[in-house]
């Protein structure tokens, strides 16, 4: 549905995009990273016609937007709504003004239909009786939320999201992440998203595209894109010495000489940073590298395991007594 | 209505402090020149006219430039900063005709309205000063009035204040429009907002004084 092909973009003279080839599935979750300044955010309006490039061409369905501005412009963008990094609330506005926005202005909707469906999109987006406040009463993930409301209560075809959770503490930025996922699982719409925060990304998008030097490094699903073997994609996704993992990590599965294995508390064996996803198939089989380096200093009982390579890999084991989590998950690390 | 509101109404009461000072003066500095010629009954038409045909439009221009002229350029250059304008972009709606549109409109209204009250208020002001302090005859001030404003007085200074609307406006508008995106852009823009439209004014008052005379 949008598709962006040879696409250069200068900004003060320095180059940001460099001849971006990207196609964006239709219907799917993709997010686009990369390192600060790579032109991200600049993309991604050159996706919604904000930015004319300087050469190539925007295609959004078999409508080419680069050279159009004013009516027919406008007309693409009726299929497309946005979510800013500061959620771009009108501040003199209430919550529930902000929400029936479009609706009044684009649709020129009147009437009690206006109030129904703007309470509904807050109900969803958790911020029922809200609809009173100003954007200058909410704290940051309120107003995501709220940018969030008014970017679907047009129900769009296409939700660009600009770095959704900036700014926000770990657990807020996971509820809006769950409430992005739950809302595109729902409505089907087609979803690019801008983000840094790694490894979540990979939990909740269908694809993953990289940007680097100002052209896509790569674009593949979640799951091929933390197998490759680019030495610098890798090291971008496996900052702090962890990779993200689908499934739940629950514990460590410890093999002795005699063959036997049992499953071990993860906590009293090797520990990786824990994060909960979305199960995968048990079918799929997974195998990643963990750096041993970031272990804590109790993975050194882990040498008393016969010697085997130093891949992760899923099996299906009973749960464990790990905290917090509900899979039915444990890795393996065999050394080499 | 609501930008009318807010450049119109909420400037009346620096604009009557103004007028009102500005009359006073006026009958102040004026009673003694003309005295030296004893024609202190001509103080009425002395201010009536200075008011009517200069005071009232420029001196009104500049107390709404610096009072919701400045306020426009922040407003829309916050907006500018935090992405509101792009969101309105994002909806498909004109920023052009959402913002800044009611803002041309309502200054080219509602200058005018605050000149014609900037010269009652100053031409009161005089009489306050003129008549009642200075001691000039109440009939000769009031008839000096009546004979020496003539209707192409009147709407020279209404041409005048409807041109300073739309400059202070217009200007105001885009310097907020197109601030960069920083504190102090946001700053900068202001300033330069304010200053512009005060130099734009009074070029344009020596422009149309030029044409109307």
């Amino acid at each position: 549905m949008i598709k962006l092909v040879g696409v250069e973009k200068t900004l003060g003279g320095q180059p940001v995009l460099q001849g971006i080839d990207l196609s964006i599935p239709v219907g799917k979750l993709t997010t686009i990273i990369g390192r600060s300044g790579e032109g991200k955010s600049v993309l991604l309006k050159h996706m919604i016609g904000l930015m004319q490039p300087d050469r190539g061409e925007v295609w959004v369905g078999d409508v080419e937007i680069s050279r159009l501005s004013g009516t027919p412009l406008n007309d693409v963008r009726k299929q497309f709504a946005m979510l800013f990094q500061g959620a771009a609330l009108f501040d003199s506005l209430s919550v529930f003004e902000n929400v029936a926005f479009p609706l009044r202005e684009k649709l020129r909707m009147k009437g009690p239909e206006v109030g129904r469906r703007v309470e509904e999109k807050l109900e969803e987006v958790g911020l029922a009786g809200m609809g009173h406040k100003f954007p200058a009463e909410l704290s940051g993930g309120m107003r995501k939320r709220a940018g969030l409301a008014r970017a679907l209560v047009m129900e769009p075809e296409i939700i660009l999201f600009d770095e959704p959770t900036t700014g926000l503490d770990p657990l807020m930025a996971k509820s809006i992440h769950d409430l992005i996922v739950t809302m595109h699982r729902r409505f089907g719409f087609t979803a690019v998203m801008v983000s840094h925060e790694i490894p979540e990304i990979f939990a909740i998008s269908d694809w993953v595209a990289m940007l680097r030097k100002g052209k896509i490094a790569l674009m593949a699903t979640a799951a091929e894109f933390q197998r490759t073997t680019d030495p610098e994609i890798h090291e971008f996704i496996s900052v702090g010495g962890t990779v993200a993992l689908p499934g739940s990590l629950v514990g460590v599965r410890r093999s002795t000489k005699d063959g036997k294995s049992q499953v071990g508390d993860g906590g009293r064996r090797v520990r990786v940073r824990r994060h909960v996803v979305p199960r995968v198939s048990v079918d799929q089989a997974r195998e990643t590298r963990v750096d041993r380096r970031r272990a804590s200093t109790k993975s050194r009982r882990s040498s008393t395991a016969p010697r085997g390579s130093n891949r992760v890999r899923r099996s299906k084991s009973p749960a464990s007594k790990s905290a917090g989590s509900e899979g039915l998950r444990s890795l393996r690390i065999v050394r080499r | 209505m609501k930008q009318l509101h807010f450049i119109g109404y909420r400037s009346t009461f620096v604009v009557v402090l103004t007028a009102g000072f500005t009359g006073m003066v006026l009958a102040l500095q004026g009673y003694y020149s003309l005295r030296k010629f004893g024609s202190e009954g001509l103080l009425g038409s002395a201010v009536a006219l200075s008011m009517i045909r200069e005071l009232g439009p420029v001196l009104a221009a500049l107390m709404v430039t610096a009072r919701a002229g400045s306020a426009m350029t922040a407003e829309i250059g916050i907006m500018r900063i935090t992405e509101q304008i792009d969101a309105l972009d994002t909806m498909a709606i004109n920023p052009l005709q959402y913002l800044v549109a009611p803002k041309l409109v309502a200054g080219v209204l509602g200058v005018p309205l605050l000149v014609a009250i900037f010269d009652v208020v100053g031409i009161y002001g005089g009489s306050l000063v003129g008549v009642d302090l200075l001691g000039v005859s109440e009939g000769a001030y009031w008839n000096s009035i009546e004979s020496a404003v003539e209707w192409k007085d009147v709407y020279g200074g209404i041409l005048k204040s409807i041109s300073f609307g739309l400059i202070v406006s217009w200007v105001c508008c885009y310097k907020g429009f197109y601030t960069r995106q920083s504190a102090e852009g946001l700053g900068s823009a202001t300033t330069e907002a304010v200053v512009l439209s005060s130099v734009l004014i009074l070029v344009g008052d020596y422009v149309l004084t030029s044409v109307l005379l």
